[in-house]
């Protein structure tokens, strides 16, 4: 136990940190100090734009990665995250296929009908791979990475068909962005976010089981696919409110499990609010350095995941831990 | 007859004065200055020239990077590009108002202007009877009218309204690899109806254009915006597709904005068509 709280300790630190950072450094000149000094601008911009965004970053840092190890844990299978299961893409898919049909002028509309993508893709895989009253976890993945294939090509289709004005939208949404974040993105976020670790938490002793294979999970008197279905369920609805915020971000649902499971290598309950608050970290941090590297515009966020993960992921590996 | 009533003419001119006074003091009475501390942030360098156009540049606070016509825009502070400029930026330049254009809006940006009680102005510029309506929504929104510059726009429009015998199949490249051009419904195609030439893409919006299609129906000239597209790029694509059509390179930021130097595309238009009727 002490262990776990050190380790929660250190990686909460480490995010109330990056927060600080995120919600200090901007395109403007405005400083906390003057915030607590009741400058209008300075309150406007540190609490109604950065320290939005930045706990919309550490949220759906915290929601992928949370998905990711549930989906890796679920499957016993280390590849499976949010993207190659075909969640993202089926967000994705519904946010392209409504663009194209001009949806993207009714506010909301676009990521409403995205979260409802992520859902039915879920279904889908879940349904392709059940055979007989049982899951395998392999057909499970082949059929997310078909279903990918699938979903690729039907946004393809959608841009081609988009006006052009609608499609300068749709890219950056593909590219995944956390650009306006709101108040209400937060409320939205933290509840959904809540409920789905309130879920696994109450199931995370089921799934720690399903480490050591299905069948000694039913010897031991889990209910395996009852298990396997709310799991499903959870990691695609946080997957799906977190890509119809803000876009596709890769690699969050992949990078952190691995990572935190390199330094700690502990079981599902362990791994899970370590995942949280490490993927929040990441997310935060990316964020950060994808609107202020440039002067006068904003990166995908997702590349940046990637370059400021990668390093310290392959250095894991290296050292073989 | 007025002049064989030396009375008659007297009594017209004073009554002519007179409306003129009180037209004169109706036109003034229009002329509101803004309201005080009337800022605007610009998001696309089409509706920075606009405000300048009607006169009221002054009221502009900050403009997105690529608002460089008319020179003082390129002073004006920016707030980064037009599809994600820095919330931070605007907010902290205090506009009463922000205009951005429909093509170029992040569906996001309403709500985080909304969150920030700052108001936003959309305004639509696919087509060219967009352009003057945009104008007339800015300047009523900024509240004041200084300049005719709506109807001098209108008016210049007009002038350049072509009819020709033969006329000429034009195609404008919007991207060289792979090839986009201006098709059927937009202001280009817009453009050509104004200057009495057809567009010699059947398709409408901007699509990606198939080498076949032009290989099929080779236009009689070939425009080509000169920034975003190179000469060896559009000698490449002739070569491709065996064009033997003069290919002109034109103003970027006049042909592709669609603003209120439409005009001077118009007339640049027309020379160039002018030319190739010779």
């Amino acid at each position: 136990m002490g262990a776990l709280t050190r380790a929660v300790a250190l990686l909460a630190l480490l995010l109330l940190v990056a927060l600080f950072l995120a919600s200090s450094v901007g395109a403007a000149d405005v400083s906390w100090r003057d915030a607590i000094a009741g400058d209008a601008t300075a309150r406007a911009i540190l609490f109604g734009i950065r320290l939005p965004r930045a706990l919309v970053a550490a949220l759906i840092g915290a929601a992928l990665a949370v998905a990711g190890v549930t989906f890796q844990t679920l499957l016993r299978n280390p590849l499976a995250d949010p993207f190659i299961l075909g969640v993202s893409g089926g967000a994705a898919c519904g946010a392209a296929v409504s663009t194209a049909l001009g949806f993207a002028r009714v506010p909301g509309l676009v990521p409403l009908v995205a979260f409802a993508g992520a859902c039915a893709a879920t279904a889908a895989v879940f349904l392709l791979a059940r055979r007989r009253a049982h899951t395998d976890p392999t057909r499970l993945l082949l059929s997310g990475l078909v279903l990918n294939a699938f979903f690729s090509a039907v946004i393809l289709v959608s841009f081609a068909l988009s006006r052009q004005s609608d499609l300068t939208a749709a890219l950056r949404w593909m590219m995944g962005t956390l650009f306006g974040a709101t108040w209400s993105d937060v409320v939205l976020l933290a509840a959904l976010l809540a409920l789905a670790m309130a879920t696994l938490v109450f199931v995370a002793n089921d799934l720690r089981m399903l480490a050591f294979g299905e069948d000694d999970a039913k010897s031991r008197g889990v209910d395996v696919e009852r298990i396997k279905l709310i799991g499903f369920a959870a990691g695609s609805v946080v997957t799906g409110a977190a890509v119809a915020v803000s876009g596709i971000i890769g690699f969050v649902g992949l990078l952190v499990p691995h990572l935190i499971r390199m330094i700690w290598r502990r079981d599902f309950r362990f791994l899970l609010p370590l995942c949280a608050l490490g993927g929040a970290t990441l997310v935060v941090l990316a964020d950060l350095v994808s609107r202020v590297i440039l002067p006068s515009s904003e990166l995908p966020i997702g590349a940046f995941t990637a370059i400021l993960g990668v390093p310290f992921f392959l250095s894991l590996l290296r050292r073989g831990r | 007859m007025a002049s064989r009533n030396p009375r008659l003419l007297r009594d017209f001119r004073t009554a002519a004065v007179r409306r003129g006074f009180c037209l004169a003091l109706l036109v003034l009475a229009c002329q509101r200055a803004p309201a005080p501390g009337t800022r605007v942030v610009s998001l696309a360098p089409n509706v920075t020239e606009m405000i300048y156009a009607l006169g009221d540049g002054d009221v502009l606070a900050g403009a997105d990077v690529a608002s460089d016509f008319p020179a003082p825009a390129k002073a004006l502070p920016k707030v980064g590009n037009g599809l994600t400029p820095s919330i931070e930026k605007i907010v902290a330049l205090r506009p009463t108002l922000v205009v951005a254009i429909a093509a170029g809006l992040h569906p996001n940006l309403p709500r985080a202007l909304e969150a920030q009680h700052i108001p936003l102005l959309v305004v639509r510029t696919d087509r060219l009877a967009d352009v003057p309506r945009a104008m007339s929504q800015i300047r009523d929104r900024i509240g004041r009218s200084r300049r005719p510059a709506v109807a001098s726009m209108l008016h210049a429009l007009q002038q350049q309204r072509r009819a020709r015998a033969k006329p000429p199949r034009i195609l404008f490249v919007v991207w060289g690899d792979p090839l986009y051009i201006a098709g059927r419904d937009t202001f280009t195609d817009d453009l050509f109806g104004i200057c009495g030439v057809r567009n010699a893409a059947s398709v409408s919006g901007w699509p990606q254009y198939s080498l076949e299609s032009l290989i099929a129906a080779p236009p009689d000239l070939l425009l080509y915006p000169d920034r975003s597209v190179s000469r060896a790029q559009i000698e490449r694509l002739a070569a491709r597709a065996k064009l033997t059509c003069p290919r002109i390179a034109v103003d970027e930021n006049v042909f592709v904005r669609p603003g209120p130097r439409m005009a001077e595309a118009a007339a640049a238009l027309n020379r160039i068509v002018d030319q190739w009727a010779h």
